[in-house]
């Protein structure tokens, strides 16, 4: 029996088929599949990538240019704010397709590394 | 004029640089803070550290009144501006000559002159200084532009009159090119500069970065301590420099020291700077670029060859000491390289990379210096440039001295943040770098150095040094040779 998973690593999305089988003698060292679902639960899931509802700058900054507006569609990858880090610009990306439900952040403040710029949903 | 104290207006490794000459020369030093660089080694090592606002430059580094006030309530006699922030300010400058305060550095005269671009170009070009072939008067209108440009020969590159740093500089490879930058660049430059003018210069893609370090007190002595290259540069950034430039020739290397020389005489240049030339190999000649008339980041790998602590002579310059040594009394021995480290991610095209420094050990061993500021538990603040540390390297030849920055990057251990280490080391490595064979392109035409295929030979020696950092115990002592 195989079962399509994703595996979210930051932005990039990972596609894997499991297989339960039983001749366990083929392999030296492997997880248990079911360990390896556990640890993709739903409930993990909804802290990495396309289930996170908001978008949170990878860094810390001053947010120069706030460029998504409240209600519009964004695809991934779309800049949503600028921030200026060490003398040097830094876009903040959309992890994911989606509407801007509320903009977090304004032009002009400091932001910290793992803070929210924008609230994104469906 | 005897200076007792002393007033560092900057940050970072420079800062500390400074105060351990300071130090060394039995004179106060005085340490100036923005809130975030509170537990910053500069604060920690002056003698007296004072707060000058918030962490926006703008509101501390740069800020003249605060930092002026600072200055006459310690009664410093003297400030070292560093490199960078008000370093290069006329005003900062004409403001503390107002105050009676020496300023380590070339009168606002200096400043004014270096800062005008095409005004600089002028007056050397009529004193038979060579310059970038290109216009000698502002280029106030589009249809200017086009008829120099095409006197001058594309491809051509607009430069804004009062600018600097690579800001509003762009390329034109033709008529209708520069059409369309004409406009963005004379707004760049209002916008960055406060003026439009602009001005035009030949462009060429593919040459030699090569700079040369000259002293001049305030007697008319004036001093080179020879040059240095520093083609290897990212985004204008420069990256690694050496010394001597592989790239020259006796003959030509004589004829650069003497045009440096003559161009500090003929503007009347005092204290510490730096002539900027281009040197073009096919042509195998040379031009003037530009002024900077402050200490480099780069000055150690200068002060490696010579032995002369440059910023001891620009506190005695300063003074009003005369030098205390004539061209002929200066020596320069072997080679020296240096290599910047910055705080800022390599493998996810160079993004800045603040925050706490996890660990630290950098590395150590003969004929090395390391010019840096951080230690474990320092959190690097987002707000200014994001230079660590310098590594600089000396061997009595090239490839001696190439090698031992080779074995340093490899020991050199920064947990917590990403830095351009192994981007360091992939130039390093290189065959044509190994050769001296290079120029400003080098590093856009390798593209393969942003692979990372050499950055697991690093890590293997990374986990021995590691052993030595975690456990204190040698190698040698778990590889069972001494008990």
């Amino acid at each position: 029996m195989r079962k399509r998973l994703r595996i979210f690593l930051g932005e990039e999305i990972f596609e894997v088929e499991v297989e339960y089988f039983s001749s366990k003698s083929k392999i030296s060292k492997a997880i248990s599949p079911r360990k390896v679902l556990k640890s993709f639960s739903k409930r993990n899931l909804a802290s990495i990538g396309v289930f996170k509802k908001q978008i949170v700058s990878p860094i810390s900054g001053k947010v120069i240019l706030v460029k998504a507006r409240e209600g519009s569609f964004v695809k991934k990858g779309d800049v949503v704010a600028v921030l200026e880090s060490m003398k040097t610009k830094v876009e903040i990306h959309s992890h994911r397709d989606g509407v801007i439900k509320k903009i977090l952040v304004r032009e002009g403040d400091f932001i910290k590394s793992g803070s929210a710029v924008a609230e994104i949903g469906d | 004029m005897e200076l007792k104290k002393i007033l560092i207006a900057n940050r970072g490794e420079i800062a500390v640089r400074i105060i351990r000459t300071l130090r060394s020369m039995g004179i106060r030093s005085v340490a100036i803070y923005s809130t975030s660089d509170k537990s910053s080694l500069h604060v920690m090592l002056a003698d007296e550290a004072y707060c000058v606002g918030p962490p926006e430059p703008l509101e501390s580094y740069l800020n003249i009144d605060k930092i002026v006030e600072v200055a006459k309530k310690c009664g410093v006699d003297a400030v070292h501006p560093g490199y960078g922030f008000l370093s290069q300010n006329p005003n900062f400058v004409k403001r503390l000559e107002e105050e009676g305060i020496v300023f380590i550095g070339p009168p606002s005269r200096v400043h004014l002159f270096s800062g005008d671009k095409l005004g600089a170009r002028i007056f050397l070009s009529r004193n038979s200084i060579p310059v970038i072939p290109g216009s000698l008067e502002p280029v106030d209108s589009l249809d200017k532009a086009l008829s120099e440009a095409e006197r001058i020969g594309y491809p051509v590159i607009l430069k804004p009159r009062f600018g600097g740093g690579g800001t509003g500089m762009l390329v034109c490879r033709n008529a209708e090119e520069l059409r369309e930058n004409y406009k963005i660049a004379s707004r760049l430059a209002r916008s960055a500069f406060g003026y439009k003018d602009l001005y035009l210069e030949k462009y060429y893609s593919s040459a030699r970065h090569i700079e040369v370090q000259i002293l001049a007190d305030k007697h008319g002595n004036v001093v080179h301590l020879f040059e240095r290259e520093c083609s290897i540069q990212r985004r204008f950034q420069k990256v690694i420099e050496e010394t001597p430039s592989p790239a020259l020739s006796d003959e030509i290397r004589e004829k650069i020291y003497t045009t440096a020389v003559r161009i500090a005489e003929l503007i009347g240049y005092v204290n510490a700077g730096t002539v900027e030339f281009l040197f073009v190999p096919e042509e195998e000649r040379f031009y003037f670029m530009e002024i900077n008339s402050r200490i480099q980041v780069e000055h150690p790998i200068t002060e490696m060859i010579t032995g002369v602590d440059i910023v001891r002579e620009q506190v005695k310059i300063a003074a009003g000491e005369r030098l205390s040594f004539s061209q002929n009394e200066i020596e320069r021995q072997g080679c020296a390289v240096e290599a910047r480290v910055y705080a800022e991610d390599p493998e996810n095209n160079f993004a800045p990379s603040p925050g706490l420094v996890e660990e630290y050990y950098p590395p150590r061993g003969p004929w090395l210096r390391v010019d840096d500021y951080v230690y474990p538990g320092y959190e690097i603040p987002p707000y200014y440039d994001s230079l660590v540390a310098k590594v600089i390297a000396w061997g009595s030849s090239r490839d001696e001295a190439v090698n031992r920055l080779k074995v340093a990057l490899e020991e050199y251990i920064i947990r917590g943040v990403k830095t351009n280490i192994p981007f360091l080391y992939s130039i390093i490595c290189d065959e044509d770098f190994r050769r001296g064979n290079y120029t400003t392109t080098f590093l856009l035409e390798k593209e393969f150095l942003r692979a990372s295929s050499d950055i697991t030979k690093i890590s293997i020696s990374r986990e021995k040094v590691e052993v030595v950092y975690k456990t204190g115990v040698s190698p040698w002592v778990l590889s069972g040779r001494i008990y």
